[in-house]
């Protein structure tokens, strides 16, 4: 094997060596096949920011700046580095698959976020000389187990189905988020690679939601278990929208990388120091809608679920590292009242051994195959 | 380009706008039954299996399941989507070539059920698909045609139009056009 990257084909043997150090089982993937793909263009001159009106840039030569460069270079290196993390993060879990559809959705989720990381690095390869070259090889030498990720969620370990299932549901969904505002991006390989991306991103929201659906249908994993899984992922799904009146979403949004998730749909005039929070906020409105269907399923006088206020347990930000509760009050015991509160409300050794004992039997998701 | 659709709407284009209601007017109609189904098989073909597929889509059980699980396990094996010459491991067997369809798309989603309904959604969308019953290499070939045109379909459909859901591609599509024809 190539000691370092001079084509994409260097690239692809070190994928597959990545596959094998991480053991994800490529038998499973049948006949799916890895890809770049394209869609059309959207629009063929950049449609917010400073460049407004101008023609979209092809290569990297038209990019205006080194600076703007750079930051495009950045956005697709952590946008790959979440891809290859998440199935760090899942691969184990094809082993616990409670149905034969679930697996074979795992196994979808898997294979398509591969995908998207192998898009990220065709772009850094083909796109970004030496320095994307390194990056792409350094996306697959990063290890989630190791905390070596570049963001928050996806160093946190996905232990059993049910952490499987609020991650596609909530941190998916910042994944969502990301593609699109990625997808009327100036620099058109990166804005022409999201719509592919998203389609596919589509089936994993889907599968995290009526996995969901289907734990609370059957009734049998506790709801206030269930509410410490959110607890745990909601905060870092937040996080992921980076520092509120950050001036590297700032400069994106000028430089017409990165747009507003709703960009195209708002008249509401854009606040450039303020994005990443007026995202954030988009985006906790939506958990909130999805938590409000989840509730549905629940029977009357059942403890609802909800998500954790913006504040709570934030690692970044405003809020980072201050004691605020999941109701999203101003939390005012002491540090060992703060351990305890912590303690209660995030998940447990004891939550994890009941979940081990009721995944014995089949009938902890629904439909029971009537 | 996307403006420019816009004033030229085509059928596709104002289809692709109506799929996420017409999947979910789908789902509301089957998915139950849909899901009691697709959840419980196991990865080997069982004579259960073929008893479930049959019954969901309103077909006569097959007389020999055993026979034709073994042929469908035969049929998932061989499979290379898009081809559906593996389908013809059931000729002989006594069952059609829609069951057939069902029998592997619950196990290969990839593959679409083969009904008339999407069929005449096809059709009213300008592609030259037919819907055929027999198990034969001209029924495949017919098949294959609605294979193309979803695989099309699934391909210019734009990222907003695809709804959220723990469904294939494959199923969506086919889902709205069944509820397009049926005018949900």
């Amino acid at each position: 094997m190539a000691k370092s990257i001079s084509t994409f084909e260097d690239w692809i043997e070190f994928f597959h060596q990545w596959q094998k150090d991480i053991q994800f089982d490529t038998t499973l993937l049948g006949d799916f096949h890895f890809e770049a793909k394209f869609a059309e263009e959207d629009s063929p001159v950049i449609e917010f920011g400073d460049y407004k009106g101008r023609a979209k840039w092809n290569t990297l030569m038209q990019v205006p700046n080194q600076q703007v460069r750079d930051a495009l270079l950045n956005l697709i290196v952590y946008q790959g580095d979440t891809e290859f993390a998440s199935v760090e993060q899942q691969r184990h879990l094809v082993a616990t698959a409670p149905s034969d559809y679930d697996l074979k959705s795992i196994v979808r989720v898997m294979a398509e976020e591969q995908r998207h990381g192998w898009q990220m690095s065709y772009l850094l390869v083909n796109h970004f000389g030496d320095t994307g070259k390194v990056e792409a090889k350094k996306l697959l030498e990063r290890r989630s187990w190791d905390q070596e990720r570049l963001l928050g969620s996806f160093n946190e370990p996905c232990d059993n189905w049910l952490d499987f299932f609020v991650f596609t549901e909530f941190v998916d969904r910042d994944g969502k988020y990301q593609l699109k505002m990625l997808s009327r991006s100036a620099f058109s390989p990166l804005a022409r690679s999201m719509g592919p991306m998203l389609k596919e991103e589509a089936f994993h929201l889907g599968t995290g939601h009526t996995g969901l659906r289907r734990i609370l249908q059957a009734g049998k994993i506790p709801t206030d278990l269930i509410q410490r899984r959110f607890n745990k992922w909601v905060p870092t799904a937040f996080d992921l929208f980076g520092k509120d009146r950050s001036s590297t979403a700032h400069w994106a949004y000028v430089w017409g990388l990165k747009c507003r998730y709703d960009e195209l749909e708002t008249d509401t005039p854009v606040e450039k120091e303020n994005l990443n929070d007026y995202n954030r906020n988009l985006y906790h409105r939506e958990c909130v809608e999805l938590a409000t269907q989840l509730n549905a399923v629940l029977p009357t006088g059942e403890k609802q679920i909800r998500i954790p206020d913006l504040k709570f347990r934030r690692a970044i930000g405003a809020y980072a590292d201050q004691r605020w509760t999941v109701e999203g009050e101003k939390f005012t015991g002491s540090e060992a009242d703060w351990n305890d509160y912590l303690a209660a409300n995030l998940p447990t050794k004891e939550d994890d051994a009941l979940l081990a004992e009721i995944f014995k039997s089949n009938d902890w998701i629904a439909p029971k195959g009537k | 380009m996307a403006r420019e659709r816009a004033f030229f709407l085509t059928e596709e284009d104002r289809f692709f706008e109506e799929v996420p209601r017409l999947f979910a007017a789908n789902q509301a109609r089957e998915s139950t039954r849909y899901e009691a189904v697709i959840y419980a098989l196991k990865p080997q073909a069982t004579s259960d299996a073929v008893k479930r597929v049959a019954a969901f889509v309103g077909a006569p059980q097959p007389r020999e399941t055993e026979a034709v699980a073994r042929a469908l396990n035969q049929a998932i094996a061989t499979s290379q989507y898009p081809s559906a010459q593996a389908l013809l491991e059931f000729k002989g067997l006594g069952i059609d070539l829609p069951l057939a369809t069902a029998l592997v798309h619950f196990f290969r989603p990839a593959f679409p059920l083969y009904r008339v309904e999407a069929v005449a959604s096809l059709q009213a969308l300008g592609y030259a698909v037919e819907h055929r019953t027999t198990l034969d290499e001209e029924g495949l070939g017919a098949y294959e045609g609605v294979v193309a045109a979803i695989d099309r379909l699934k391909l210019r459909i734009p990222y907003p139009f695809v709804p959220e859901s723990n469904c294939f591609l494959t199923r969506v599509v086919e889902g709205a056009l069944v509820a397009r024809a049926l005018k949900l």
